[in-house]
């Protein structure tokens, strides 16, 4: 009888852990798939570099500078030299060093308010996004792309 | 020297009309829906570069792959690492002709229907394609709008799980051109 009732606990045991290993399972699946992206301001940029260096290396040879930036995340500073806003909900901020044809362009998270930034034409800025890639135009001029910027430092 | 100076201004002028005729954007808007027996997919791109001549109706896309965002960050990186491989093949173009441009009036504004051919590279493969779409005049603006199906297999992108993404791809394209100044 003894025997017996210690067995049932022991498989009533065995069940419960098969159960949470399980639901353990189901919920990193569902977590996982759902994952949103992570919003930049929470993670540490892989690459930190100034604007006009980025330029200058995907200028210098883009698939070796797409081997070093493309897809991470890159903190570059410069100088604002442009503010667009092509939508209500799409801010993008051209940064670079002082060469007229070469330029960072920085689409900015939906999230980003640009109220909250004063954002001077000329004035220094640090912004951090995920390179995405180069366009090179000999009548638009070259452009390094980064997206789902936030600003870094800056006012 | 009055000879060469001469030239220097017709270059200049030339070159200088030659601007005139282009609009362009950094902006443009490219997004795709796939739908599958299990799941919806779609994602969007606002960092198309688009160039448009109005005199010989040519123009051309470039789209950075690695610029589409999708809601999920799962599917976000298998369509990078698994279908379009975009680490090596980062970009996608268009370079192509408006054929019935001697129909739209660019100086006036209206809604004209378009038909365009080209060549479309995805995934390294080129492709001759052809399209509609509608190109708006609205003062000094232009936006070309079109919707295009795309086969995955065309552009040898393996799809090994047709239940979760369609082999056949609606995108979307919406673009509103500037002037080149």
């Amino acid at each position: 009888m003894e025997r017996k009732t210690t067995s049932m606990k022991k498989s009533r045991v065995i069940f419960l852990i098969i159960a949470v290993v399980l639901l353990a399972g189901i919920l990193f699946v569902y977590r996982e798939y759902n994952r949103p992206n992570k919003v930049l301001s929470e993670v540490e940029a892989a690459v930190k570099i100034p604007a006009s260096e980025l330029s200058a290396s995907y200028a210098g040879n883009d698939s070796l500078a797409n081997l070093k930036f493309l897809g991470k995340i890159v903190e570059v500073d410069g100088i604002i030299k442009k503010v667009e806003t092509p939508e209500d909900n799409i801010s993008i901020i051209v940064v670079g060093g002082k060469e007229a044809m070469s330029s960072v362009r920085c689409t900015m998270d939906s999230s980003f308010n640009r109220q909250s930034f004063s954002l001077v034409k000329g004035a220094p800025v640090s912004i951090k996004g995920i390179c995405t890639g180069y366009n090179a135009d000999e009548l638009l001029g070259s452009d390094v792309l980064l997206n789902r910027c936030v600003i870094v430092n800056g006012k | 020297m009055k000879h060469v100076l001469m030239c220097v201004a017709v270059v200049f002028i030339t070159s200088f009309a030659n601007a005139q005729d282009k609009f362009f954007t950094k902006s443009g808007k490219i997004s795709f829906y796939s739908k599958a027996a299990i799941e919806d997919i779609e994602a969007v791109n606002k960092t198309t570069t688009v160039v448009m001549d109005i005199q010989t109706g040519e123009f051309q896309f470039s789209v950075p792959m690695k610029g589409f965002e999708f809601r999920k960050a799962l599917m976000q990186e298998h369509f990078n690492e698994n279908y379009i491989e975009s680490d090596k093949y980062p970009k996608s173009d268009f370079k192509g002709v408006i054929v019935n441009s001697s129909d739209i009036n660019f100086k006036k504004n209206g809604t004209y229907d378009a038909k365009a051919k080209g060549k479309l590279t995805i995934h390294g493969v080129t492709k001759d394609i052809e399209a509609e779409g509608k190109i708006v005049v609205s003062e000094t603006k232009i936006a070309l709008s079109s919707v295009i199906n795309v086969s995955l297999p065309d552009y040898n992108i393996k799809n090994d799980k047709v239940n979760n993404i369609s082999n056949n791809i609606k995108v979307t394209i919406d673009c509103l051109l500037e002037p080149f100044q």
